[in-house]
């Protein structure tokens, strides 16, 4: 494995890189000049913003602003995907990443004015108790609290708490106070902000799959690979059931496709070398199969064979269960050769998720050598 | 529109999936005079449509209801005559024993659900639910004359007739969703006294128990309306549900579903003309998977914006669920309300979504 | 039909690499049909057009032509793989089970030291290569031969290369004897032995009136039954599925084509192996009524599982009089 060599390379190197928001954004860049920097600040920007499956309004407002003027054509469709169409060639590639992150929704009160909430996509419960977290689209404050350990039995010390045993504090003192702050419905985020945590790796909430958006919002900006018309597809809902990527490749009929996904990273204490799906730091994963699909080994291949002849670091996704927008993507129309990418993300679906730069750089590297040899018409379909 | 022996005649026509044919023939009877057409979907699907009268091309609504509940089918005749069953469909094993059935063979058959008796099972076995593969239905008939009549695949359902309770309440088999087709009929009923620009599809689709909402998506796929709406039941309140937050009241009228599957326009428009009409209603959040035929029409072709109408209904699957009629009663109005105000111009407005601003 | 079952048998072809298994099906129905295309997903549609039909009736008939097998998911610093299921292999038959890749390197399944039966997974199993070096992504079929049982026949493919060899030689027999009416869509799909997968967009494309999947479904075997169906009893028709339930139309044709076909046939009520690839072309455009054609097998969720030549006689018979002469 080569570490360390992909992170300041910009493919589009040689050519004048077009303008991005991160050149005027004073508070992130320490080196404006580097892709580093202008992947952590779309990064940050993306994983701050709020967004749950159904709701993600918030996040396709930056990624439009984000991408005015550097792509042909952007467009919403009735779901709410939103398609960044660049180039126009006979070739049609569809990009993949969603903007729906996991969290909770309001489906209830108390009488004295605490919330109830249900689970929007798959959350382990046990991460819920003690959270502060932001409810609807004014972010109100909110904490999830238990009873004092004081309080409990011996047997409850060490039980996890179910979630419909769970309330929501908003500090609403009756009922109907709480309701008019926060109807059924309302969407309850994670409070985690993005930050540093070292030179390379960062840490934030919804890497799953804001970091895909960020490789894709970046490969976007600088893809120019005529003979390709490149569908960068912000998807929809992926977190409840891969909805969005059904309706959009349907829609779009590409050629083929390639999803770039967050994916569980369990290089950690306690887990055995081959249960940890990925390892921080040590390149985009590529899937061989999921729960929905078994990858066409010809593409597979491909993508190993140009992250080798390129010195990219890579590895493979180790688990064939769970899934992401591929299986949504591949069995449309009569059938999308499709392909996907992981970045490697610690503690997935939780709060506060890890995620490591070179991680970052090396993916949008391996898209864009992707591209490039679709271009030039070597791979194989 | 009786409401009451509406409901009456579809819970006794309906059955499992496969054998809709009952209940699109009684559709077709009780709808005729409000609908332009009616025709059989490829599936077995129940199409009727009322034409509106705005200027073509005019946009399509839909309105789904299913027709198939769940039940029992015969899977063999064993030595003695006795029927041997499987599920279709959710069945709550629960409530078997001891149960009037109605077998739907070559005539229909009465019968009752056995198993051993209690005297010769085990203390244990007493307190647990006896498994499907040791009831078995006795018709009282001979061994040969049961073969005769019973092939396999023949629907086993509760032997229920529709009771009215007090307050306006009525329980009885296959309510879910004898109930949304009922509404369907209200719809159509109030629509018929308006104008309405859009064509509006009342659809009975098959399979919504027993399958990944064949009948839906095959009407949705075909149909290619605009704007879907699924009309189901949903949980009704009574004490010692596991949902602390997901069952609503007898009387108080539709649950509007809220969340991914539920388009927000949708939402909204239903929300401002129940309030418009003084029909109470609640929210139905719903954060993944609908459980309806919306969630199988939302990701046909490119997408199409779908909405869930749910009436609360009690003892959901039983051969007892029981519903309020005015809910059904309120429920087809705001259906009518809705489907009376898409236009061309609300049609294209599903497909701007107002971004939110960053905070 | 066994030498075509054994020849089917042997083609290395697990989920998601299957285009050896097309290339050797293709050359087994080619001169039965009068086309054969791949579509984008690998599925091999051989078609017969349609003789003195009524106009425009379409018939597609379904067996998916992928094994389940084993992916090496990473390679240990002993050199030993780990590998995920593709299919419907159950952890017990794996231990001791020897494979191999598509260039025939062959390894050993062996189970980590000290694990209970109880918490018997795959994430407790490696693949032992000896010296030879797989890769990641590499995929492995059980490398068992194919075996004549006492007149029944065994081998690791047969789930759903069974099914395959009856839509052949139904193929076959329709040429010899006579026209079927309308056209018929011979498919043979892809990943199906995981779930219904390349199904749906053959079936997208091709727009049935009619469909029919001819998969294993598991026959009584030794211990607890779980099941009615028996080996050497007839086809199964099968009623149902924890997603499906057959249109009762279309179980009537099946036990029609059987009684005129002479054939006895079995009713089939699950478990099944897997959701079979009617699930999936039901849902196809507007809709498609979808039969389901059992054939019993025995063991189908191990790599041994055992049918019975005269159900798959039974199901030829029974499919080639359906095409022929009962569709109206």
């Amino acid at each position: 494995m080569l570490r360390g060599q992909a992170e300041d390379v910009n493919p589009a190197a040689g050519r004048p890189r077009p303008p991005t928001d991160a050149d005027t954004d004073t508070d992130t860049a320490v080196d404006t000049n580097t892709a580093v920097d202008t992947n952590t600040a779309i990064l940050g920007r993306l994983a701050d913003a709020c967004g749950l499956a159904g709701d993600e309004g918030e996040v396709r407002t930056i990624l439009r602003e984000t991408l005015a003027g550097l792509v042909d054509e952007i467009s919403t469709d009735t779901m709410g995907n939103l398609v960044c169409r660049k180039g126009s060639g006979p070739l049609r590639v569809m990009l993949d990443a969603h903007m729906d992150e996991v969290g909770l929704v309001v489906s209830g009160y108390d009488e004295t004015g605490l919330l109830r909430f249900k689970e929007s996509g798959g959350l382990d419960p046990r991460v819920l108790p003690g959270r502060s977290v932001l409810v609807g689209p004014r972010k109100i404050p909110g904490v999830i609290g238990t009873q004092a350990v004081h309080l409990l039995d011996k047997e409850e010390k060490d039980k996890a708490i179910p979630t419909k045993e769970l309330y929501l504090d908003i500090g609403a003192r009756s009922r109907d106070e709480a309701a008019a702050a926060a109807p059924p419905g309302t969407p309850v985020y994670f409070s985690t902000r993005f930050e540093r945590l070292s030179d390379r790796v960062v840490k934030g909430k919804a890497f799953d799959d804001r970091a895909g958006c960020a490789v894709l919002a970046r490969v976007l900006a600088e893809a120019d690979y005529p003979g390709l018309t490149i569908l960068g597809v912000f998807t929809v809902q992926e977190e409840v059931g891969l909805r969005g990527a059904q309706t959009a490749a349907y829609r779009l009929a590409p050629d083929l496709a390639l999803v770039v996904e967050a994916t569980s990273c369990a290089d950690v204490p306690g887990t055995q070398p081959h249960e940890t799906v990925t390892r921080l730091g040590c390149g985009p994963a590529i899937t061989l199969a999921d729960a929905n699909i078994v990858v066409p080994p010809g593409l597979r291949g491909h993508l190993r064979g140009l992250a080798e002849r390129h010195g990219v670091p890579y590895q493979f996704r180790r688990l064939t269960t769970s899934g992401n927008d591929a299986g949504g993507i591949f069995l449309q129309r009569t059938g999308i050769p499709t392909c996907a990418l992981s970045l490697p993300c610690r503690y997935l679906h939780a709060p506060v998720n890890l995620l490591h730069l070179d991680d970052l750089a090396g993916t949008v590297r391996l898209v864009h050598l992707f591209l490039e040899s679709l271009a030039k018409g070597e791979v194989p379909l | 529109m009786d409401i009451f022996s509406e409901l009456a005649l579809l819970s006794r026509a309906a059955s499992v999936r496969g054998r809709e044919s009952g209940t699109v023939e009684l559709l077709k009877r009780r709808w005729g005079p409000w609908l332009d057409d009616v025709r059989t979907g490829r599936l077995g699907n129940f199409v009727g449509l009322r034409r509106g009268t705005g200027p073509e091309p005019r946009p399509k609504v839909m309105a789904a209801a299913h027709m198939d509940g769940v039940g029992l089918v015969v899977t063999r005749v064993e030595g003695g005559g006795f029927l041997r069953v499987t599920s279709v469909g959710g069945i709550d094993r629960r409530l078997l024993l001891g149960q009037e059935v109605q077998v739907q063979g070559r005539r229909p058959l009465t019968g009752v659900i056995g198993a051993r008796p209690p005297h010769l099972s085990s203390p244990e076995e007493r307190t647990g639910t006896v498994p499907l593969e040791e009831l078995y239905v006795d018709t009282g008939l001979a061994e040969s004359e049961v073969k005769e009549l019973v092939p396999p695949g023949s629907p086993v359902l509760y032997r229920q007739d529709l009771v009215l309770l007090r307050n306006g309440r009525a329980a009885g088999r296959c309510l879910d969703d004898a109930v949304g087709l009922v509404v369907l009929g209200v719809a159509l009923e109030e629509l018929a006294r308006v104008e309405h620009q859009a064509d509006f599809y009342v659809v009975g689709t098959v399979g919504e128990e027993a399958g990944r909402y064949p009948g839906a998506v095959t009407a949705a796929y075909d149909l290619w309306p605009q704007i879907a709406f699924a009309v189901d039941v949903t949980f009704g309140s009574y004490p010692g549900q596991n949902d602390p937050t997901g069952t609503y009241p007898l009387g108080g009228g539709p649950a509007i579903g809220v969340g991914p599957n539920c388009h927000p326009k949708l939402v909204a428009l239903l929300e401002e003309q129940a309030t418009e009409a003084g029909i109470p209603f609640s929210r139905e959040v719903m954060p993944g998977a609908t459980g309806t035929d919306a969630w199988g029409i939302q990701v046909v072709r490119g997408a199409i914006p779908t909405a869930v109408l749910s009436v609360p209904l009690r003892y959901m699957h039983t051969p007892v669920e029981t519903v309020s009629l005015d809910d059904i009663a309120s429920t087809g109005k705001l259906l009518a309300r809705a489907v009376a105000r898409v236009d061309r111009p609300a049609v294209e407005g599903l497909s701007c979504y107002e971004d939110k601003p960053r905070t | 039909m066994k030498d075509t079952l054994a020849r089917l048998a042997a083609v290395w072809g697990p989920p998601g690499d299957e285009s050896e298994t097309a290339r050797e099906i293709r050359a087994l129905i080619g001169p039965s049909v009068d086309e054969t295309r791949t579509d984008a997903l690998g599925n091999l549609i051989a078609t017969v057009r349609g003789g003195s039909a009524p106009a425009g009736r379409v018939v597609m008939v379904l067996a998916h032509m992928d094994q389940p097998g084993l992916i090496i998911t990473e390679i240990d610093k002993n050199g030993l793989g780990r590998f995920g299921v593709l299919g419907c292999l159950e952890p017990a038959s794996l231990p001791g089970l020897r494979v191999r890749s598509r260039n025939g390197t062959l390894g050993v399944v062996a189970l980590e030291e000290g694990v209970e039966p109880k918490d018997l997974a795959p994430g407790k199993m490696v693949v032992d290569f000896g010296s030879a070096a797989p890769a990641a992504g590499d995929i492995l079929v059980p490398a068992v031969d194919f075996a004549e049982l006492g007149g029944r026949f065994s081998a690791p493919a047969l789930d759903d290369r069974t099914g395959c060899a009856v839509l052949i030689e139904v193929a076959r027999r329709l040429k010899a004897d006579g026209e079927p009416r309308g056209s018929v869509h011979f498919v043979f799909t892809v990943q199906g032995a995981v779930a219904p997968r390349g199904a749906r967009p053959a079936a997208a494309g091709l727009e049935p009136d009619l469909g029919l999947v001819v998969d294993l479904t598991p026959a009584r075997a030794a211990g607890q039954p779980r099941t009615e169906v028996e080996l050497g009893k007839g086809p199964a028709v099968r009623l149902k599925e924890p997603n499906y339930v057959a249109p009762p139309e279309v179980t009537d044709l099946l036990r029609r084509a059987a009684r005129t076909a002479g054939v006895p046939w079995q009713t089939d009520i699950g478990p099944s192996v897997k959701p079979s690839d009617a699930q999936a072309v039901e849902l196809a455009g507007a809709g498609v009524p979808t039969g389901v054609l059992g054939l019993p097998a025995r063991y189908a969720r191990t790599p041994s599982p055992v049918v019975d030549p005269a159900d798959l006689e039974g199901a030829v018979r029974l499919l080639t009089v359906l095409l022929a002469r009962e569709l109206d």
